[in-house]
């Protein structure tokens, strides 16, 4: 679209009313630029070149050479593209720019994905609810659809979910049992705190597990050899295999980590503070053994015993059941050779340590009865692969079965 | 040392003076006078008129020229002498102490403070119990400061006078008496920090200012009557907000009411309780509550008690919030 | 305390072409009393920088009115026709004085010796102000009126609180005097005894309201003395004259005496702003005769009879003139809008996390718009 833009004579200066033009420096039909001298014009005192405020093309000289235009009346007429603001455009207000002609390219390149949704719409409407409700009721198991809410407006409250049954086994046999068979026992405090850390462990962590069993003869007998100590808290073979775990862990950091999903990053985690779970009667708690990778044999075994009695009668400060960034679990104190833990979140794995029993072990194509200790790794797939699980628990095993050099430095 | 909050006020300016050459305070009737709550008593007599000073009855021209002054290089702690009186000066408020740091691309900051008693509750005739946060909060490039404690009003004072922006400090008007033990120069968490009161898991009551007291009035009833644990937050700063502790509350307890005596629709409350939904969404087993004043003008001295949240009030909420 | 309102005009210019019956028209109305004020000492090369500046600023004015028809600046608020008032004015001032001027005074705060590039930033929308103000001891250019006049006057009070000998100078006009801030500036000042020279131009308009619907007193400068401070009127298209006033109130204030109004009345030969229409309320006939009065030419007439200025300086003041333009047009005409994110950074003095949230919400959106 092109328009016809008037260039007035502009006030040259000094209370000008008129000016006579020298010399024209464009032609009709020629192209010109912004800023372009157009005119000589002849002032008072001088010769002025005058710029064109247009581009475009020259389509009238409004004068020929010597004669004499009035200041606001037409000098040169440009023909313009695209020309004045734009139907539906302010051009210049009072105070700036005005209105702008173009709208502007949309950033939006493609309507965005939409996710697929999780659950298809339920065809019966879904009662209303809180989103902290809905998001138990999925941690529970709860089909939402099938609860009446009793709060405002037919909302499902928290007191709603604890009353319903989940839909699992209880059901699927066929008969709930009536509520004079069961008896309840609600979980508190360190117990329900678990509960719910282990429900989301295993939700939440892809885990898989390595085991092995390692020969801990040698070890048995270097600790028979240790030295007293400065106080009366035997090493025990435990602690003997958590400060040779804390050397493992040097070895493989991937495994003293933990996978950030917002992130979707590995993040290992410096010092390796040791959880020990611990068995007390009010439950399962994990004590913590801060930065066991400076501490000696010596230093680990006191601190065990110690963590473990004060956790035992209560008495355990609450800094040292947090902060861990491994965990090892003694199955052996409870007879047990193996099996696969729930992994302590944040962290990225688990290690359980067997019981130490006599079995019978091919030492030089002979078979003799050896002190037998199985090792159980379960640790985050996202964190650690086969290689580097298989590689900490060999390695492990591997100081266990020759500790000379690990214990010497204790 | 028991002082009230008016003398606590009155032992920062002094503090902050004597530590400060360039701190001057200036406003209607604070000098010879002391101001009319005395909160700048004694201040012209042991630092002078060139650092305190009256004014003529000019709020624009009050902190007009405080804009003048801190262009210059000095501190002026200005006086609005009541909350509907800062309206006049709304103008260079906004048009100029909130936007001259931007307008010149950082060169220049103002350290000014705007003092400005606010807040119902003194049975006063109209005008003097306002609650204008909204309009400074909602403008950009000012911070906007408020005790609720003596403590904090001496902490939070020196800080906003030793601060490089701007703050309008809401000094709320009917805690001017309220007495706490204090061991000055007290020190407190700074400028852009909200404060936990009370710790708690049922429910959080979120406020500032005058209702700081109010809202611990109402947990201490809470607990004795109810058995219900509440977490009280003192915002503290208004803008910027901590929004960090406030999303950190309502997530452990899941349930939030915001409290404050200004207007409900489009007040403070309202900003927080957007906020904490689209931040703790997941967590929250009920919307948020705001207990607010009414959207009517400032009540009378006889019937404004119906106006004020107090403590029923706010049990009545938690109430609520415990339906859910 | 004694009042003076003078309508005197000294030192050494003339009205060629115009009557002294007709100017005393302007200059006598509300005069209570006749004052002189003393000649003004100018030596040649001053007077010869006056025009200069005078000049300058004048061509400054004409291209930046070429840049805003050609799409460079969103607007422009020229004051082509009052050079006098404004240059006369700063020329009164040290280098430690401070200036406070409105989007009003391009020329002043030009010829104060802010760089024309920066100056402009308000009218090409990249920036709200465009110079650094502590460089040049010059508030950025103040668009709500009267509202600088306040900080004018907090200044002043700041400098002779630490016994500074600085002098803070304020441009608003007849629409701003109408403005509560300026009458609280001016009885502040008068309290206060601040070291502040307020000079009102009085230019006949605000925008389209002319003089007499403005207000009823035949004199701003009257307004002096309802708050007891001293108030002169002259006449603002004589640079000597202002410069006279200006530069005895400047002495006054510097010697503790307190602040001055000066009424220059003088004339808004162009628009309100570029996008004005000014045949919707006046007419051209008015705006001719002002022409008459020209302030440029009318001084440089009274140089040259002087002997004080010939045709090869007025040539290297045009030619300084041309490159000046030139210099405007290279930097202004096609300037890049600047980094939209920079909107954050200057909020406070330091971005608050709320901000840095806002600032990558508009990054991603400015990402998404360079990827599609």
């Amino acid at each position: 679209m092109l328009t016809i833009r008037d260039f007035l004579m502009p006030d040259l200066g000094e209370g000008l009313t008129e000016g006579e033009i020298n010399r024209w420096l464009v032609a009709e039909g020629d192209v010109v630029v912004v800023d372009q001298p157009v005119a000589e014009i002849t002032t008072e005192k001088a010769v002025v070149e005058v710029p064109t405020p247009f581009a475009g093309r020259v389509a009238t000289l409004h004068g020929a050479a010597g004669e004499t235009i009035t200041v606001g009346r037409p000098l040169i007429s440009i023909e313009v593209a695209g020309g004045a603001p734009a139907e539906g455009a302010s051009g210049n207000v009072l105070v700036g720019y005005g209105t702008s002609e173009a709208a502007p390219r949309s950033r939006r390149s493609a309507p965005p994905e939409r996710a697929e949704p999780t659950r298809p719409v339920a065809a019966p409407p879904m009662p209303p609810a809180s989103p902290l409700v809905r998001r138990r009721a999925v941690e529970l198991g709860i089909d939402l659809s099938t609860i009446t809410g009793s709060g405002p407006g037919g909302m499902v409250t928290q007191a709603d979910l604890e009353r319903a049954t989940p839909v699992d086994a209880a059901t699927s046999a066929g008969r709930q049992p009536a509520s004079g068979e069961t008896v309840r026992t609600a979980l508190t405090g360190v117990d329900r705190i678990a509960a719910e850390r282990l429900t989301r462990s295993h939700q939440q962590v892809p885990s898989a597990s390595a085991w092995l069993s390692a020969d801990a003869t040698r070890l048995m007998e270097l600790r028979a050899e240790l030295p007293a100590g400065s106080t009366d808290a035997s090493v025990t073979p435990f602690a003997i295999i958590l400060r040779l775990c804390a050397v493992a862990l040097r070895k493989y950091p991937r495994l003293n980590a933990h996978f950030d999903t917002q992130t979707n990053e590995v993040v290992r985690f410096r010092p390796i503070h040791l959880g020990v779970a611990v068995q007390t009667d009010g439950g399962l708690v994990v004590a913590v053994i801060r930065d066991a990778q400076t501490k000696s044999l010596r230093a680990i075994a006191d601190e065990l015993q110690q963590l473990a009695g004060a956790a035992r009668d209560g008495s355990i400060d609450a800094a040292d059941l947090r902060g861990s960034t491994f965990t090892v679990s003694n199955f052996g104190a409870f007879g047990v050779d193996g099996g696969t833990a729930i992994i302590n979140p944040p962290e990225a794995a688990i290690l359980g340590v067997g019981r130490i029993v006599t079995r019978p072990w091919v030492v030089d194509d002979d078979v003799v009865p050896r002190s037998i200790v199985e090792l159980s790794l379960v640790f985050d797939h996202r964190v650690a692969d086969g290689g580097v699980a298989g590689g900490f628990i060999r390695h492990l095993a591997d100081r266990i079965e020759t500790p000379d050099e690990a214990m010497a430095h204790d | 040392m028991e002082l009230t909050m008016a003398g606590a006020l009155n032992a920062a300016l002094r503090d902050s003076m004597r530590a400060d050459d360039s701190v001057v305070v200036y406003g209607e009737d604070v000098g010879r006078l002391g101001g009319v709550f005395r909160i700048t008593d004694g201040l012209q007599a042991e630092m002078g008129t060139d650092r305190c000073f009256d004014t003529p009855v000019a709020e624009a021209g009050i902190a007009g020229t405080a804009i003048g002054m801190a262009l210059y290089g000095l501190r002026p702690v200005v006086e609005m002498q009541f909350d509907g009186f800062s309206y006049p000066a709304l103008n260079q408020v906004i048009s100029h102490v909130a936007k001259y740091r931007n307008r010149t691309r950082g060169r220049v900051g103002l350290p000014l403070v705007i003092r400005i008693p606010y807040g119902g509750g003194i049975g006063a005739v109209e005008h003097h119990s306002e609650s204008p946060e909204a309009y400074y909060t909602h403008t950009a490039g000012l911070t906007v400061v408020s005790p609720g404690t003596p403590a904090d009003a001496y902490a939070l004072l020196r800080a906003s006078i030793a601060f490089d922006d701007p703050v309008i400090f809401l000094e709320p008007k009917r805690r001017y008496w309220l007495k706490e033990d204090l061991d000055l120069p007290v020190t407190a968490a700074p400028i852009g920090e909200a404060v936990v009161r009370r710790e708690g898991t049922t429910a959080t009551l979120i406020a500032y200012g005058p209702m700081v007291t109010t809202a611990l009035e109402a947990a201490t009833r809470a607990a004795d009557e109810h058995g219900w644990d509440l977490e009280v937050v003192d915002v503290r700063t208004l803008s910027p907000v901590d929004m960090d502790t406030l999303v950190a509350s309502a997530t452990k307890t899941g349930r939030a009411l915001v409290v404050h005596e200004a207007a409900r629709f489009v007040g403070y409350g309202a900003e927080i309780a957007a906020e904490l939904s689209e931040r703790a969404f997941g967590y929250l087993a009920a919307p948020v509550l705001r207990v607010t004043g009414f959207d009517v003008p400032y009540p009378s001295a006889k019937i404004e008690r119906h106006f004020l949240p107090d403590a029923d009030r706010i049990l009545d909420a938690v109430a609520r919030l415990l339906e859910y | 305390m004694s009042v003076e309102v003078s309508s005197a005009v000294s030192g050494p210019s003339s009205f060629p072409g115009l009557s002294q019956a007709a100017w005393q028209d302007v200059a006598a109305e509300g005069a209570m009393g006749a004052a002189t004020w003393h000649d003004v000492a100018l030596s040649a090369d001053q007077l010869r920088s006056l025009y200069r500046l005078m000049a300058l600023s004048r061509r400054v004015d004409r291209q930046a009115i070429n840049l805003t028809r050609q799409g460079a600046l969103g607007v422009f608020a020229s004051s082509h026709g009052q050079e006098a008032a404004q240059v006369g004015s700063v020329f009164a001032l040290e280098a430690d004085d401070w200036l406070f001027p409105t989007y009003r005074e391009t020329v002043g705060t030009f010829a104060r010796g802010v760089d024309v590039v920066e100056l402009l930033a308000l009218f090409s929308g990249s920036w709200h102000s465009g110079f650094d103000p502590y460089k040049y001891r010059v508030a950025p250019l103040t668009t709500p009126l009267a509202t600088q006049a306040l900080h004018a006057v907090g200044l002043a009070m700041a400098a002779k609180i630490k016994h500074d000998p600085i002098v803070a100078l304020t441009f608003f006009g007849d629409g701003a005097a109408s403005e509560g801030d300026a009458h609280e500036a001016l009885n502040m000042a008068g309290v206060y005894g601040a070291p502040v020279v307020f000079v009102v131009q009085n230019n006949g308009y605000a925008i389209s309201v002319p003089y007499r619907l403005q207000t009823r007193t035949s004199s701003i400068a009257l307004r002096a003395a309802g708050v007891g401070i001293p108030g002169i009127r002259v006449d603002g298209n004589d640079v000597i004259s202002v410069y006279g006033a200006v530069k005895t109130a400047v002495d006054r204030a510097r010697r503790g005496d307190g602040p001055t109004l000066i009424e220059a009345v003088t004339y808004r030969l162009e628009a309100h702003t570029t996008a004005d229409d000014t045949s919707r309320y006046r007419s051209d006939d008015e705006a001719t005769e002002w022409r008459g009065r020209d302030p440029v030419e009318r001084f440089l007439r009274v140089l040259r009879d002087g002997g004080v200025a010939d045709d090869a300086f007025v040539a290297d003041v045009e030619a300084e003139g041309e490159a000046t333009a030139a210099r405007m047009r290279d930097f202004l005409f096609d300037a890049p809008a600047g980094d939209p994110r920079e909107m954050f950074d200057h909020v406070y003095a330091a971005r608050t996390p709320q901000l840095d949230i806002e600032r990558a919400l508009l990054d991603q959106e400015l990402r998404a718009a360079e990827e599609s």
